[in-house]
């Protein structure tokens, strides 16, 4: 039963839309419906803002001031750690944005759970290639059929692993992004190799490389960029090694990305796979399940799972427990002719 | 050529710094363009065709580029002039292409070729624009760089009896199988390869080696590898066999040696962020040279005469070129655009 907001809640009147006129990302940088925050009452997330403004959480027409402690971020960017109120219930919120001039929402921004189990279910969403007009169906009512299945299921969080346009277009983002907030779980969104127009997707989702934990779990999203060589001498490796850090302690340490190769990116896979090898990697891009003998990554330890397209109607559905990760048969949810 | 110092604005540069830095300029996205930067007077120059353009390497001589980018079905290497002009894709065959470095002489550019992790080393001779497979062809090789042949004959590293120009070319053998798959550095010649004695004694399991640097000399060999638990930077010399020179229970990546080859300059994570750093490898002294705890400095490239390091930091959020003396005071920031600048290759001075 879903409880009631406490007394100290304002009454707040701003507009339903989120983000900016064209859905990208404005003042508020994360979280958001492709990075969400999920955390118990009385728990704290990190918000970047692109300048230092009050924060809030929102549901419906109610909203509580967050207390927020913070600090100013490399690029004059605002890092804001944010505590939710105890008496904070359960659910789905907004997250909003003041300054003097500004306002912003991010929808689906933070997840506020009673509880974290020992055994949970994620779903695992891949290639939605929305904008597609590979099959019968529009690609975006196939999506859309996806995620009704994925809000049906036992399903915890979703976990979206790029192409998720079928050209990177603002109007495929925009599209993509109407339909992902039908979704009533957490969704953790990366980049894939039909996202990369422009700066679309960093407009729509920063950023390309990010850690969060779940439960007694590590996550670590990051975007392989085809392996070519100009990215492996940027930041992202990084980003890795510190990220890979980060999630030692947890139970299990989980990659994603869209597209995995052997010969991608080596110096993030002595990161990744060799050197502290993740427990699982998960990842989409080959529009087909991993066969028997593609069960791990070449370099030995870690299990990868790779699910079909949801472009052709399918999701997987993964159990996560003491015992690691059980990923079940994929299953075709949406008719595709 | 078009002069972009009022987008790639320079901000400060020491009085003491010369000479010119290729680097690459550009988004997350594929618009990476090879640039020179003038680091006396901070004008920057684009002169590659800003196709994906990837790890750009001087020729020895101070006149060419070599670098990666973009080409029909994959990657290919670009070769032009220090002044930007006659810029050309050399032809391959195979599909991708990757990391050039050039021989001593400047007339031969080796790189890694292939598919998937089917790679081999190919050597490319400009004055007869023809490729030639070094190592045989059932090896799977990436990263080539030049050695000298002397200095590998001299450790009794490869044998005196093979009939070698002067440079041989160390790599990374890929090995294994999926599943159990590894990595050994080899020395590389036309025919054959020699797998080196990287493993510290009693090198009880098969450890993943990486980034070797030869010694300017050729008497020596940095290298990166997980031996110890985890990522080290070690030196393999025939004096001393392969020794631990960093030593750290964070990360330590990407060596490289300092002109004269006292020093070796490599990334490391010890103080949380990655920073840069040398060590002496003589006393296994390291000393901080760009360290942040909110930001990282990775990338160094020494001056021709070993004073300076040029290095990318994102102190001010984006990657940026930076420059510092070799103790890492004295920093001048030398790039300032909303994109990334980065990859920076001092470039040498020319031979008389």
């Amino acid at each position: 039963m879903k409880r009631s907001f406490p007394a100290v809640l304002l009454l707040i009147t701003v507009s339903a839309a989120a983000r900016d006129a064209e859905d990208a990302l404005a003042l508020i940088r994360t979280p958001h419906n492709g990075f969400p925050a999920v955390i118990l009452p009385g728990g704290t997330f990190d918000a970047v803002l692109s300048e230092k403004a009050e924060l809030r959480l929102v549901d419906g027409d109610k909203g509580v001031a967050l207390a927020v402690t913070g600090q100013p971020l490399l690029g004059g960017k605002w890092q804001a750690e944010c505590t939710v109120p105890l008496d904070v219930p359960p659910g789905s919120y907004v997250l909003e944005a003041r300054t003097d001039t500004k306002q912003d929402r991010t929808v689906r921004a933070v997840f506020v759970r009673d509880k974290f189990a020992e055994y949970y279910v994620l779903a695992h969403v891949t290639d939605t290639h929305v904008g597609s007009n590979r099959n019968a169906q529009a690609s975006e009512d196939i999506f859309r059929n996806v995620i009704k299945a994925v809000n049906t299921s036992q399903a915890a969080l979703v976990l979206v692993t790029g192409d998720v346009t079928d050209g990177g277009e603002i109007e495929q983002f925009r599209a993509f992004i109407n339909i992902l907030d039908t979704c009533t779980l957490p969704t953790f969104v990366c980049a894939g190799n039909h996202d990369r127009q422009a700066l679309n997707y960093e407009r729509f989702f920063e950023p390309d490389t990010y850690l969060f934990r779940f439960a007694q779990d590590g996550y670590i999203s990051f975007d392989t960029k085809d392996s070519v060589v100009a990215d492996e001498l940027g930041p992202q490796n990084a980003d890795l090694e510190v990220f890979r850090r980060a999630i030692k302690p947890c139970r299990w340490s989980i990659g994603l990305s869209h597209r995995y190769e052997p010969d991608m990116g080596m110096r993030s896979q002595l990161t990744l796979f060799v050197d502290d090898p993740l427990d699982y990697f998960i990842f989409g891009h080959w529009h087909r399940a991993n066969r028997e003998d593609e069960k791990k990554v070449p370099w030995g330890t870690t299990p990868i799972v790779v699910t079909p397209a949801a472009i052709n109607g399918a999701i997987r559905l993964i159990d996560v427990s003491p015992l690691g990760i059980r990923p079940r048969t994929p299953q075709y949810v949406a008719d595709v002719d | 050529m078009i002069l972009v110092s009022a987008c790639l604005v320079f901000v400060a540069a020491s009085e003491n710094v010369a000479g010119r830095i290729a680097f690459l300029s550009g988004t997350e996205q594929p618009d990476h363009r090879v640039c020179l930067l003038d680091a006396a007077t901070g004008d920057v120059t684009p002169i590659g065709p800003g196709r994906r353009d990837g790890a750009p390497c001087w020729s020895p001589d101070g006149s060419r580029l070599a670098f990666e980018s973009d080409a029909p079905g994959g990657r290919g290497i670009y070769v032009v002039r220090a002044d930007g002009a006659e810029g050309r894709l050399l032809t391959h065959t195979h599909d991708w292409n990757a990391r050039p470095r050039w021989s001593a002489d400047s007339t031969k550019i080796a790189y890694s070729g292939g598919d998937g992790l089917d790679q081999h080393i190919i050597v490319y001779d400009l004055a007869q624009e023809r490729e030639t497979v070094w190592g045989g062809p059932d090896v799977k090789l990436v990263r080539p760089v030049w050695t000298w042949t002397e200095s590998l004959v001299a450790a009794r590293l490869i044998p005196a009896t093979e009939n070698l120009s002067s440079e041989v070319l160390i790599a990374i053998a890929l090995t294994g199988s999926p599943g159990k798959m590894s990595t050994d550095i080899c020395a590389v010649t036309p025919d054959r390869i020699y797998p080196l004695p990287t493993q510290t004694p009693p090198a009880p399991k098969d450890y993943v080696e990486w980034a070797a640097e030869p010694h300017p000399k050729g008497t020596a060999i940095s290298y990166e590898s997980n031996d110890g638990g985890d990522r080290e930077i070690f030196v393999l010399s025939a004096k001393k066999g392969a020794f631990d020179v960093s030593n750290h229970r964070a990360a330590d990546w990407n060596p490289i040696w300092a002109p004269d080859g006292k020093w070796l300059a490599f990334e490391s994570f010890r103080d949380g962020r990655r920073g840069v750093y040398r060590v002496f490898p003589d006393t296994l002294r390291v000393y901080p040279v760009a360290v942040a705890k909110d930001s990282d400095n990775w990338h160094p490239t020494y001056s021709p005469d070993g004073d300076w390091l040029a290095f990318v930091s994102n102190r001010t959020g984006d990657p940026e070129i930076y420059v510092a003396d070799i103790k890492g005071e004295a920093v001048r920031q030398l790039t300032n655009h909303p994109g990334h600048d980065y990859a920076p290759a001092w470039q040498p001075k020319a031979k008389p």
